[in-house]
């Protein structure tokens, strides 16, 4: 033991320089984590507690008005219901339509296809929001090619506008977010050891059965992360809304950027973002919950 | 009954890989039999065909007397062990077992009995409630076991199932297989590599190659007996000399020359002299001259001189390498505690012709 601590004491020089360059490279991830993660939210945090002054101005206190202004008004709590609603929506909308097309994908047995259908999906996110929301503006106008589909199969009386609505809200959402929930389950549903299906076929279940009792809760955990993913999106969006939706239908991500960019009251926009983030720690928690401990489920 | 029947069954990939080429094969019921052969031979491939999860290019596969070659998995009566196991890693033990059952729509009594007898036979009651990952490689493989034959399949397909645990436990788990086997007396298919295990498991034994099946016998046939050099050399150890018939003489006696070695063998099918063959001769039918060789009538014995070059120590037996005066190795096996031999000793060979085995070339 004696001899430990002289080791220490005679490192000098360049033995010194490593022996920090250590803690460094240790303390790199919390480094990280506490500048852009921590300490950001921290700053949220404390404003959301600041005293607003009209003219777009704040000062320190400690006051519970931004929250109580919240809490006291159906007008934003009101919105953050209907922003949580929309996102479950969109969230179960993404999930029903992504998981066959993830399931498709991670069946192909040539790698080259399964490369072009992920690249191509992928491919969407490479426009901005903003070019996307006016694609869809587009596509749903009175004279246009989803309206004139919808009249011709009988689904629409006569070839409308669609936009803007909740449904193109809903729709241009699904579009934009597609892409994170397949990615999500294609991971998942790849990993599933094909032997397990065969396994269950061997003991004599159908495909039905097998998708039911094999794969289906064996993809659980991409399911999770999948609709979490998703839902935090969604309880984000802000440029969508604007474009595609009436005020009305606008989210509570709209709220904030009014009040921050146009009323200048940061601290009640602070207190907004709190209470959104902690919702979504609240999901996230429960998603943990519900998760299957990954060792248990891929080592087996 | 037959237990499993291939007639002419070949599996070609898209391509043009034949990977299973025109097979046929009548497994009794009850009875064990292994499919061995070097890796890529076709032997998972036969396995998968018999399975289902393969469909044959040609020919016909039949299970219990039935023809199968439309059924798909579900429908066949077979139990697989898969090499990794496959158990269901969000189920646990009893879960895993009944499975079979509960696709069966078996009530729930019916299963739980079948549930508890199953894990009594593999003796591991007490892992009912955990989960897969709870288990060791042992564990799981009887647990495997056990799934596979709770449906009581007419078929118990085992595709190396030894493969993944360690060889102390591959030996404890080919008594247990066996013992297991006999008790449920079910026709029994496994594949592997190793020919010991093929050798100590099985009633008969399919050695594989090149996607056909070289020899279809016992164990003992096909270690004393084999139909080609290739089967010689993959069962057991194996020299294999090429040579040239010199002389037959009428009693089937023959002298093979082998690079120098002029090599007396007994042939039951008649060489012509400049006939080009293949002569294998078993490791441990080699001995020392020292010793005597006792002969029967009819039998002679080939000397030949050699210096050991390397010796390999192998518990009860040793392996000893030898490179005789004309520049060719031979490998001999003898029993340890008979042997003082070392490296560079000079040593004098006898193989009687009764040990060579010799297969005219194609």
């Amino acid at each position: 033991m004696s001899t430990d601590t002289t080791t220490v004491e005679r490192i000098t020089g360049l033995g010194a320089v490593f022996q920090r360059t250590k803690y460094l490279l240790i303390s790199y991830p919390a480094l990280i984590l506490g500048i852009f993660v921590v300490i950001p939210i921290g700053i949220l945090f404390v404003v959301s507690f600041f005293q607003n002054i009209e003219g777009g101005f704040y000062e320190p206190a400690l006051t519970l008005e931004n929250y109580a202004r919240f809490f006291g008004s159906d007008l934003y709590r009101g919105r953050v219901l209907y922003t949580l609603r929309l996102a479950a929506i969109v969230s179960a909308i993404t999930l029903v339509v992504g998981y066959p097309i993830a399931y498709y994908i991670s069946q192909l047995s040539s790698r080259l296809w399964r490369r072009i259908y992920i690249s191509t999906i992928i491919s969407t996110l490479f426009l901005t929001f903003i070019i996307r929301a006016f694609a869809w503006q587009v596509l749903l106008e009175s004279d246009s090619v989803v309206p004139m589909i919808g009249a011709a199969i009988g689904i629409m009386d006569e070839a409308s506008s669609l936009v803007p609505s909740y449904f193109a809200l809903v729709v241009s959402m699904v579009y934009v977010f597609l892409p994170f929930m397949v990615i999500t389950l294609y991971v998942t549903l790849k990993n599933i050891d094909r032997s397990l299906i065969e396994a269950s076929r061997d003991l004599g279940a159908g495909p039905i059965t097998t998708f039911i009792r094999v794969t289906l809760p064996l993809s659980k955990n991409g399911i999770i992360s999948g609709v979490l993913l998703v839902f935090t999106l969604s309880l984000g969006i802000f440029v969508l809304p604007r474009i595609l939706a009436n005020p009305p239908q606008w989210t509570i991500a709209v709220l904030v950027g009014e009040q921050v960019g146009v009323e200048g009251n940061v601290p009640f926009g602070a207190a907004i973002s709190v209470v959104i983030l902690t919702t979504v720690l609240i999901m996230f928690a429960i998603g943990g919950y519900l998760m299957d401990d990954d060792s248990e489920v891929t080592n087996a | 009954m037959p237990g499993v029947t291939l007639e002419g069954v070949t599996k070609e990939y898209p391509g043009g890989v034949t990977a299973v080429d025109d097979v046929s094969l009548v497994v009794d019921e009850g009875e064990f039999v292994t499919l061995v052969g070097p890796s890529g031979c076709g032997k998972t491939t036969t396995l998968r065909t018999i399975a289902g999860f393969e469909q044959a290019t040609a020919g016909t596969v039949g299970i219990a007397g039935m023809e199968v070659n439309n059924t798909p998995p579900d429908g066949r009566d077979t139990g697989m062990v898969f090499q990794d196991f496959a158990l269901f890693p969000h189920m646990t033990v009893a879960e895993n077992i009944a499975y079979g059952l509960e696709v069966r729509d078996e009530d729930d009594e019916t299963i739980d009995a079948r549930v508890q007898e199953m894990l009594e036979l593999v003796e591991l009651p007490e892992t009912a409630d955990r989960k897969p990952t709870q288990l060791s490689g042992g564990q799981q493989q009887r647990i495997a076991v056990a799934r596979a034959v709770a449906p009581k399949p007419s078929v118990l397909l085992l595709d190396e199932p030894l493969a993944s645990l360690d060889k102390k436990l591959r030996e404890t788990m080919q008594v247990e297989l066996s013992r297991i086997q006999k008790k449920l007396g079910i026709t029994t298919l496994l594949v592997t590599h190793n020919q010991k295990e093929a050798l100590t498991m099985s009633d008969r034994v399919v050695v594989m190659n090149d996607g056909t099946f070289e020899q279809v016998d016992t164990p003992e046939q096909v270690y004393s007996n084999p139909s080609s050099p290739f089967v010689a050399d993959f069962i057991g150890n194996a020299n294999l000399f090429d040579g040239t018939v010199v002389e037959t003489t009428g009693a089937g006696e023959t002298t093979v020359n082998c690079g120098g070695i002029s090599l007396q063998a007994i042939s039951s099918k008649s060489q012509q002299p400049g006939q080009s063959v293949t002569a294998v001769i078993r490791p441990e039918n080699i001995d020392l001259a020292d010793r005597s060789v006792t002969t029967d009538g009819g039998v002679s014995v080939t000397t030949i001189d050699g210096t050991i070059t390397f010796t390999q120590f192998g518990g009860g037996q040793t392996e000893f390498f030898v490179e005789t005066e004309t520049g060719q190795d031979i490998t001999m096996i003898q029993q340890s505690e008979h042997t003082r031999l070392k490296t560079g000793d000079h040593v004098e060979l006898q193989i009687r012709s009764s040990d060579v085995l010799l297969f005219p070339n194609a």
